[in-house]
């Protein structure tokens, strides 16, 4: 299961034997019940000049033949997280899913990892992208009748920057120096140096807008935010409901109510599903959409993502400092088999760049297969013809790709002389204090931008950096790249950039996974979304009961 | 006074104790543990250390630890659990009531159906001991109790729930802001399989028992007598025999109390194995110690109970009491 800065408390029950002989009901349907699955490369790039984009992008096309009927109540199945909610604090599932539902930010990603306008109309930074003037939508109001001004934007990121109660958006947005307000719509906000993605880090989904004066009081009377959904009850780890917002200034969704409701144990999202307890589950396993296809009256929603579990080497110890251990481990990796077995194929190949949505992405990239031939030969150029052993540390928390990808890589790398010790550790323990040190390990990703992807995970200040990979030429291109304002200019530089870290970084990126939600046949109007975790992304104001 | 009333009030003192020793070392416990609230909040986002040290300081975690324990012992003499660490301004009780009391309907059916089901299947079977009714469920009872609670549980599901018949919901979904009894039928499943794990121990002791009172001489006197047999079963020879049993099954309630967490698991059954399970993986103190508190209370009361019991329906015991 995917995973990134939010937490799954998804204690892990392997039971997939007796998954495999479950039949659900008298007969077999071998039909895939079609999901629209949202192509490749779609572009990135922030969004500077008037052209705001509305906001949900393409409208939601039906993919079952039914006429959206308005109204009814959508009971969604989802392990809840049981840690307060702090909208700008989130970090696991159902926060997530609040922050897209509920709050909203100034900016926001669309369903293809573009960045569009939210909250804002209009961002317009000067020609240096040290300032940013950002004109807000007139006519927003919370959930509770208050309209948005300035004041409320200064104060949301403010909060989030707070260096005495930092949030979570709080380290991309490090160099925001002050906020000032323009007048009642328009705040303009001074960057410590350029920056050409800075409403990129907006979009971010727990930089949200909260009215001013929140504070984290636990109740739902003070969980405003202006979504298309307000939040009317919230029992802790248990259930959550919700209510359209008849006053939205979007599109008002077209169910009346949904509720979330806790589940712990992931087989129970399949049998819930079946049963009708659940109208939606999210975040199946590719086993589990294949029984969900096999049943009658419920279908899988795939999306394909950017989401991807890759093997990281630390480049600044031994052996992985010698650059020909880093490419002969690439070499190593079998990929089209490692996707097979641990994701049943759902996905696409990777080529160690990282970031598959980013417009820079290269469209012809010619596949790295399997090399054990080259991998021995650059093993032994480096020393090590003799054999090596190292320690690979996994999460399962982190799902099947992240833990039996490491398996099939050790079988093969016996082949090369390389002892590879996989080593199971629970999250308490991966994620603790030795976390971003581990020497061999893998990990999962979200969906990001490239350089908004280096800024947490491979610049040296990076507060993500498992890597620790000096390379001086490609960091001067990607700063340059930061503030560089044209796009197609800055899309170049980080082409370039990329060419290097595919041959010299320490991230083993063998494949991207495809993201599978089940739903009830009653539901239509979903909009597959390429950003993690679940195929729609959370984006309920979508769906409509036929 | 009454020796019952002073053995009562001397269980209840050493109950006390227990309690507190459980508090002392559960805090010891939940320290030793790595990781703390913060993290759990973070997730990931710990690595960032400005605002994990801020997250920190918010909680009060950087307080001594027996300021930290000290303060929480004196909310609880005051009467205050306190509040949830990583839920935050929520108090404990309202965090846990609603898993309390969904513990406690499983508990009370589970009890109310399996005790007297158990006694009467117990008694019958010493009653024919040795014939095929006895054999039968000898090894019915040997099978249960060997295989795991969650086999049970998913063997129930797939039988009753999704692929032989389907009668029956097979998530236990609670659905809140309905009262648990108009949606009884999600209990069905998790008693059944509650009922199959706990009931082969109380038969077996009850079987055991019963012979042995079976054979002794009084019995042998009533039946020469020319009592009915089972009037010389019920009235006589069980009396005697519940004694032991009455161990077995507090020792069956304290654990359906605090132990049923893998079937809550299998049935996604919001109830206080759950709510432990998540307070620990997320360090929240308070609640640990308040379920801790819980279930080693039901302990104390179930075996002080169960001695009680004993106590009264075997007269020689009342008088020979100190």
């Amino acid at each position: 299961m995917a995973r990134d800065e939010g937490q799954h408390n998804d204690q892990h029950f392997d039971l997939s034997f007796l998954e495999s002989q479950m039949t659900r009901r008298a007969t077999r349907r071998d039909v895939l019940k079609g999901a629209a699955s949202v192509g490749a490369a779609l572009s990135l790039g922030p969004l500077f000049a008037a052209c705001g984009g509305e906001e949900g992008g393409t409208a939601a096309s039906p993919t079952a033949a039914g006429t959206p009927k308005k109204g009814g109540n959508l009971r969604m199945g989802m392990s809840l997280g049981g840690t307060d909610i702090d909208p700008q604090l989130s970090t696991t599932g159902d926060v997530i899913g609040m922050n897209h539902n509920v709050f909203e930010g100034l900016t926001t990603f669309d369903p293809t990892m573009k960045v569009v306008n939210q909250l804002a109309e209009e961002i317009s930074p000067n020609d240096a992208a040290t300032e940013y003037t950002v004109r807000l939508r007139p006519d927003v109001t919370f959930h509770n009748g208050k309209s948005l001004t300035a004041e409320d934007v200064i104060f949301s990121i403010s909060r989030i920057i707070d260096p005495k109660a930092p949030k979570t958006g709080a380290s991309s947005l490090s160099h925001l120096e002050r906020l000032e307000k323009v007048d009642d719509l328009t705040v303009r906000m001074y960057l410590a140096r350029p920056d050409a993605i800075f409403p990129e880090l907006l979009a971010m989904y727990s930089n949200c807008i909260l009215p001013t004066g929140y504070t984290n009081t636990g109740k739902v009377a003070d969980l405003v935010g202006t979504g298309p959904f307000k939040l009317t009850a919230y029992t802790q780890l248990q259930q959550i409901d919700f209510a359209s917002n008849a006053e939205y200034w979007g599109q008002v969704p077209y169910i009346d109510t949904m509720s979330w409701y806790s589940v712990s144990e992931s087989n129970a999202l399949v049998d819930g599903l079946a049963d009708g307890t659940y109208d939606w589950v999210i975040g199946l396993s590719p086993t589990q959409g294949k029984i969900v296809e096999q049943s009658d009256g419920i279908s899988t929603v795939r999306s394909s993502s950017g989401t991807y579990t890759p093997f990281m080497m630390r480049a600044d110890l031994k052996p992985f400092d010698d650059v020909r251990v880093r490419q002969a481990f690439k070499l190593i990796c079998p990929r089209q088999q490692t996707l097979d077995a641990t994701l049943a194929g759902a996905g696409v190949l990777g080529n160690d760049i990282t970031a598959l949505y980013d417009p820079a992405y290269p469209k012809d990239l010619e596949q790295t297969e399997q090399d054990l031939e080259q991998a021995a030969s650059l093993l032994k150029q480096a020393g090590y013809g003799d054999g090596l052993s190292v320690e690979c540390v996994v999460c399962p928390e982190n799902g099947n790709s992240a833990v039996d990808s490491a398996v099939i890589f050790a079988e093969e790398a016996k082949k090369v002389g390389v002892t590879v010790k996989v080593n199971k550790v629970d999250v308490a323990t991966f994620y603790g204090e030795s976390w971003t040190t581990w020497p061999f390990s893998t990990d999962s990703w979200a969906t990001r931008g490239y350089i908004h992807a280096a800024r947490i995970q491979r610049f040296p200040d990076a507060v993500w950096n498992c890597e620790h990979w000096q390379n001086d030429q490609w960091e001067s291109m990607m700063r340059e790249a930061e503030t560089t304002v044209d796009e197609a200019k800055r899309n170049e530089l980080i082409a370039e950039a990329m060419k290097i870290d595919r041959e010299e970084a320490g991230y083993l990126v063998w494949s991207f996974m495809d993201l599978i939600d089940g739903k009830s046949d009653r539901i239509a109007g979903e909009v597959p979304d390429v950003f993690y975790w679940t195929a729609i992304n959370f984006g309920f104001k979508y769906l409509y009961f036929v | 006074m009454p020796p019952l009333l002073r053995l009562i009030l001397l269980r209840v003192g050493l109950g006390c104790v227990t309690l507190l020793l459980v508090s002392l070392v559960v805090f010891a416990a939940t320290q030793a543990l790595p990781g703390d609230p913060a993290r759990a909040i973070l997730g990931k986002g710990a690595a960032n250390k400005a605002v994990y040290e801020g997250l920190r300081e918010e909680l009060g975690l950087n307080r001594p630890l027996q300021e930290q324990y000290l303060s929480w012992l004196q909310g609880v003499m005051t009467g205050d659990l306190g509040d949830s660490i990583v839920n935050r301004g929520t108090s404990v009780v309202t965090l846990l009531k609603p898993w309390v009391i969904n513990s406690l309907y499983l508990l009370v059916i589970t009890s109310l159906v399996s005790i007297p089901l158990s006694i009467l299947i117990g008694a019958m079977q010493a009653y024919w001991r040795d014939r095929p009714f006895d054999h039968v469920t000898n090894v019915t009872n040997l099978v249960l109790s060997a295989l795991p609670e969650f086999v049970i549980g998913l063997v129930l599901v797939l039988l009753l729930a999704t692929s032989v018949f389907h009668v029956l919901p097979a998530v236990s979904q609670v659905i809140i802001g309905t009262p648990l009894y108009a949606q009884a039928e999600i209990l069905v499943l998790p008693v059944i399989a509650l009922c199959l794990a706990t009931m082969p121990y109380t038969c077996r002791m009850l079987r055991a028992s019963t012979i042995g009172v079976l054979d002794s001489e009084f019995v042998m006197m009533a039946g020469l007598k020319g009592l009915p047999n089972r009037l010389v079963l019920w009235r006589h020879a069980l009396p005697n025999a519940l004694g032991p049993t009455f161990q077995v099954i507090a020792l069956n309630l304290a654990w359906l109390t605090g132990g049923i967490v893998v079937i809550e698991y299998v049935f996604n059954y919001p109830g206080i194995g759950t709510a432990l399970v998540k307070a620990v993986a997320n360090r929240d103190m308070p609640v640990v110690q308040a379920l801790c508190m819980l279930i080693a209370a039901v302990y104390v009361v179930t075996n002080l109970a169960a001695d009680i019991a004993t106590i009264l329906v075997n007269p020689r015991l009342r008088t020979g009491m100190r």
